[in-house]
């Protein structure tokens, strides 16, 4: 690409407008070419004051909260986890504990950063029912149960996850999956959860365009305690939980 | 009368520790320099993470990108460029990152709120003294944008907030490719013209 081609796409490169193969060629010549560095400085100071633009015209505030959490999160070494390795070499114990460890905890981000987009969006709950998922998912006696491709080798599937809520003092349960395949013309995701050696539907998971879906449902008793949770596509298990033996 | 220069923070004499020197001592696990940066930074990372992403996932947003600045502040190189510049660009992968999981029309949704936020720009809001140039550049920024044409903010906004590329905002507009490149350019030149020039210059001061 030649200088004036380059230097008519740093507007749109200063913006992360580009396609990657573009921007990947602006950024090798920005490396050697000082007169378009000095023009990209020029345009940085834009959009760096883009969101400076919003802080100052936002009416919305920052509580004082946050930066307590945010204070306590840097200055925590990562949260230890527990996987009952006490019996495993120390270095195997450890190398597993943070493989595992890494993997749940980022379905955990994936999951939650979602949770509440979805809870508070008004075409999908309603405003109560945006609370009541609040209310499972944010209590001092909630437990998450993660569901887990059935068969990890099936590729449509590699990518799947979800978890399942229960609350100890309430019966609402929450389910939320996502990276699911759009299922074919005329078949269904489902959810099913066993308890007391007894198997029930408990509703169907309608995808969005993302793969994404959510379920909220009352057990039939507070704190509802499943032996497993499978969601179902036309009947044939994908993703699951399974209690602990 | 007052006069100010236009960097914010001045390393000599007894202006204000600046950005750069921050994020150094942050990068040897000074807490209370971190905690400077958050101060003079939260409303914007705050503001930013709640108009995309909505105010119920702005509080972890934030913690996310202020973990990350504490995590990889070592990797700031004040050679190549400000620290604005550097956690501007932190901030956004992380917010356009998650915002594209929620899919494109949760992402025209998004433009199109933070073009209405931006439209209401007046003076200033108050905030931290350290940032006050800073944001002196975002209330002009503000103005100039409101007084673009709807369609050169429009691909702007969806461009920087929503982290469409030209391609994208032809498409979901049903432009040309073309006609999105010319706005991009135009759009960009006016907001640039709204700065007050940087080098040498000096600013008035309220």
């Amino acid at each position: 690409m030649e200088h004036h081609e380059i230097r008519e796409r740093l507007e749109a490169y200063s913006l992360g407008a580009l396609d990657a193969d573009e921007a990947e060629t602006v950024a090798g010549h920005l490396a050697t070419c000082d007169e378009c560095r000095a023009e990209m400085a020029q345009l940085r100071r834009v959009t760096d004051a883009l969101p400076t633009a919003l802080e100052v015209t936002s009416p919305l505030r920052v509580h004082p909260s946050v930066k307590r959490r945010v204070l306590a999160a840097v200055q925590q070494p990562a949260r230890p986890r527990r996987f009952g390795l006490a019996r495993w070499p120390v270095a195997a114990g450890v190398a597993l504990a943070m493989f595992v460890g890494s993997t749940v905890y980022a379905v955990h981000l994936q999951i939650e950063q979602r949770d509440l987009a979805v809870a508070v969006r008004a075409e999908t709950l309603s405003q109560r029912d945006q609370l009541r998922v609040l209310e499972v998912l944010d209590s001092s006696g909630t437990r998450k149960r993660p569901l887990r491709p059935v068969d990890p080798a099936l590729p449509a599937f590699h990518d799947s996850y979800g978890k399942l809520w229960t609350r100890s003092d309430d019966a609402d349960v929450v389910v939320m999956v996502n990276k699911l395949p759009q299922p074919p013309a005329g078949q269904h995701y489902e959810l099913v959860v066993t308890s007391s050696g007894r198997s029930s539907d408990a509703g169907p998971l309608k995808l969005d365009s993302d793969g994404f879906a959510m379920l909220l449902f009352r057990a039939d008793r507070n704190g509802p305690s499943y032996q497993r949770a499978v969601v179902t596509l036309d009947g044939t298990p994908v993703l699951q939980w399974t209690g602990q033996a | 009368m007052l006069r100010r220069p236009l960097n914010d923070a001045r390393p000599d004499g007894d202006g204000p520790v600046a950005d750069e020197e921050l994020v150094q001592r942050t990068a040897r696990g000074d807490p209370a320099a971190f905690t400077q940066l958050y101060d003079r930074y939260a409303r914007r990372i705050h503001a930013w993470s709640a108009h995309v992403l909505g105010t119920g996932r702005a509080e972890d947003a934030m913690q996310e990108i202020f973990l990350r600045l504490w995590r990889h502040a070592g990797q700031f190189d004040g050679d190549r460029g400000s620290f604005v510049t550097w956690f501007t660009a932190i901030a956004r992968h992380h917010l356009v990152h998650v915002l594209r999981q929620d899919g494109m029309r949760r992402r025209l949704a998004v433009a199109a709120e933070i073009a209405i936020v931006l439209e209401h720009a007046s003076s200033p809001a108050p905030g931290p003294e350290e940032t006050v140039g800073q944001r002196e550049d975002g209330a002009a920024l503000a103005t100039a944008l409101r007084l673009l044409p709807e369609e050169q903010r429009h691909v702007l906004v969806l461009a920087y907030f929503g982290g469409l590329s030209q391609s994208q905002i032809a498409e979901q507009l049903a432009i040309p490719l073309g006609t999105v490149k010319k706005r991009v350019r135009l759009g960009m030149g006016k907001l640039r013209g709204a700065l007050a020039p940087q080098t040498g210059a000096v600013r008035t001061a309220e």
